[in-house]
């Protein structure tokens, strides 16, 4: 049976203020390594290590939305597809509800998958194109276990709950817009009940008029079922919009974590504060007195990671100095933020330390 | 006024294909003055592309065709249906432009020296020796590290970016008046977004060319431009100065857009979405293109609307409800 799925609701404006950090967190990572390794010669042996995920930790409180923000290469989504298992992590601990979830088999693995599930970016390449919708909804739950004589009213109840209809559910995905398949995508998520959704670049590949209708039925759905999301992107504005906390990574490794306003507020990593920087403000008033921190070069490659600090080659801060380039600075500090990996962090916004 | 640098004057590029006739861009008009940013902004299949391939001659033709009455005047030159020589005499030299996706505008199989230099050689009638020295002067004026050594590299060793940089520095050799920019930093992230549009503003003001930057990002938009062209569905539906689009919007579609924005330090909150999707090219509704979508349809959208004028300088906005 289904069962109604109404939960304590919480106004999408609320912000972190509603969040509660005082029980233990829905997921805990605490080190998560991922390397993959670079195959090359006659014997096709791991020459090198591609550094992807480099020592990443955070926890999840319940109801609440953690952003995951960065560039290309910096690990991100990598993240996200090892706290499922989707991609087997190198070390590191993972537990979800208390659960050590390295330690699952297979069995344990699909109970995991109905608590905790994954939207990609790209809503074609992952909706099979010979299922109807109808079909596609039912498989997802028939193979959960979740096969009941009236899988197909749960179908269309879905498709209603995403803004879809019951007119949709014998169409198949061709037929659907950019924006109805990402609804196709979440449905498909929601379909067994998750707890928790991976959303990875959810909106990316949309329109801007289409991302924000997305954006605004994510932000529903959590007031809605109470769900907690990681909110994978490289789009600082549409991460700051929907985030209760950020986390900001750089070359595998989270480099600042705090609330959301006071991350884009007072960035105290130098690498948080140029990106910020750098992002096109949609506000041509004195544009000209802006101030912009262009970065010099390109991102280091993950198979050779600088030294020290992984940012110090770029870092623009003047009180850079021998330490940068020694000892990696640790994320140390409280669970829920504010944290930051650097030697000389910023004080406030604009202003050095 | 002195005449503009660039004017088009109701373009219309149709699409024949077998579902029918997609017309893609619908009787477009706009200007680009001397030395100025125009943005031309809009969502996919607004026609902002097609827009852009036809100003050279770039569409494939067939299935695309430019309907009659179309014009593209080049400093007082008649673009359509001038011949291939005229047009190739053209581009590159007055006229070049920048895609979005480098990696597939450079050839793999040569070097970026060689790429450059066939450029010089072809445009400047520059001998061997002399377009390499310029191309690694070029190198270096677009920001690129170590330019003597990079020059014999070949594409795949440079990063996004670089290539992009590359690329710039291909399409500004020949001094153009003019560098279309058909969505230069998409692919690019968004630090790196930030070099390319810092020199390409750095490159506006030292060779004084204009530029036509095509775009779908609005911060983009706001951020280098001093003229935008709005579109939707085919046609053009405001035109005003950066200020007049961001601080005073005219058109229910420029409102929802810069409303579907979430902002860097905004509010949070809930975004004012547009409803439902771009209509298809091949069925443009009838009326107002996106009366449909928007929240003031109501008596006088069911007729085409005209660009309304709103005051001096190019201000207008094709809405009827705008004249008030």
């Amino acid at each position: 049976m289904t069962e109604p799925m109404t939960k304590p609701a919480r106004a999408a404006t609320e912000g972190s203020a509603g969040i509660d950090r005082s029980g233990p967190p829905l997921l805990e990572v605490r080190n998560l390594v991922k390397h993959f390794p670079v195959r090359g010669g006659p014997f096709g042996r791991a020459r090198a290590q591609v550094r992807a995920v480099d020592g990443v930790s955070f926890d999840l409180w319940r109801g609440e939305t953690l952003g995951l923000v960065g560039e290309s290469g910096c690990g991100k989504s990598t993240t996200g597809r090892t706290l499922l298992r989707l991609i087997e992590p190198t070390a590191g601990e993972i537990r979800y509800g208390g659960q050590d979830v390295r330690a699952l088999d297979r069995m344990g693995l699909r109970a995991l998958r109905r608590r905790a599930q994954i939207v990609f970016q790209d809503p074609v390449g992952s909706l099979n194109p010979r299922l109807s919708v109808g079909a596609m909804l039912e498989e997802a739950l028939t193979v959960h276990g979740l096969g009941l004589p009236n899988r197909r009213d749960r179908a269309v109840e879905l498709l209603e709950r995403v803004g879809l209809s019951a007119d949709h559910i014998d169409r198949y995905p061709h037929e659907f817009s950019g924006g109805q398949r990402q609804r196709l995508g979440i449905a498909r998520a929601l379909s067994v009940e998750p707890d928790f959704l991976v959303l990875d670049e959810p909106v990316s590949a949309l329109d801007v008029s289409v991302q924000a209708q997305v954006i605004n039925l994510l932000q529903d759905l959590q007031a809605q079922l109470g769900l907690t999301y990681l909110f994978i992107a490289h789009d600082l504005a549409v991460v700051e919009h929907v985030s209760d906390r950020v986390a900001v990574m750089y070359l595998g490794r989270i480099v600042e974590l705090a609330d959301a306003r006071e991350i884009y507020h007072a960035p105290r990593h130098p690498y948080t504060r140029a990106l910020l920087s750098a992002v096109p403000r949609p506000d041509p008033v004195g544009r000209e007195s802006r101030q912009r921190i262009v970065l010099e070069g390109d991102v280091p490659s993950p198979i050779d990671p600088p030294s020290g600090c992984p940012f110090h080659p770029r870092c623009p801060h003047p009180a850079k100095d021998a330490s940068c380039r020694g000892v990696g600075p640790s994320l140390d500090g409280p669970r829920a933020g504010p944290l930051v990996a650097c030697h000389h962090p910023l004080q406030s916004a604009g202003t050095q330390a | 006024m002195s005449e503009p640098l660039l004017s088009v004057r109701d373009l219309r590029a149709w699409f024949f294909t077998d579902q029918g006739i997609a017309k893609a861009v619908d009787g477009v008009s706009f200007e680009v003055r001397e030395g100025e940013t125009l943005g031309i902004v809009g969502e996919s299949g607004c026609g902002k592309t097609v827009t852009s391939l036809a100003l050279l001659g770039l569409l494939p033709e067939p299935p695309a065709r430019l309907m009659d009455g179309s014009s593209v005047r080049f400093r007082g030159q008649e673009l359509v249906g001038a011949d291939e020589k005229q047009l190739r005499a053209l581009r590159g030299n007055e006229i070049s432009m920048v895609f979005q996706e480098p990696m597939s505008s450079l050839n793999p199989v040569f070097s970026v020296g060689d790429q450059i230099t066939e450029t010089l050689r072809l445009h400047r009638g520059m001998d061997r020796r002399a377009a390499r020295a310029e191309a690694v002067r070029l190198l270096g004026e677009v920001g690129i590290p170590e330019p003597a050594r990079r020059v014999d590299e070949y594409p795949h060793q440079l990063s996004g970016g670089m290539r992009q940089r590359v690329m710039i520095a291909m399409a500004i050799s020949c001094s153009p008046k003019l560098l279309i920019a058909d969505e230069p930093t998409t692919a690019l992230d968004v630090t790196i977004q930030a070099q390319i549009l810092e020199l390409l503003a750095e490159l506006r003001r030292t060779l004084g060319m204009a530029v036509l930057l095509i775009t779908h990002d609005l911060g983009v938009v706001a951020e280098v431009c001093d003229r935008v062209v709005v579109m939707y569905a085919g046609q053009v539906v405001e035109t005003g100065t950066v200020e007049d689009i961001f601080v005073r919007p005219a058109h229910p579609y420029t409102r929802g857009l810069l409303g579907s924005l979430p902002s860097v330090g905004g509010a949070g909150g809930r975004l004012v979405s547009i409803a439902g999707t771009v209509p298809s090219p091949l069925h443009w509704p009838d009326g107002c293109r996106f009366r449909a979508r928007c929240g003031l349809a109501g008596d006088g959208c069911e007729a085409p609307q005209d660009l309304v004028e709103l005051g001096a300088h190019g201000r207008a906005a094709r809405c009827w409800r705008a004249r008030t």
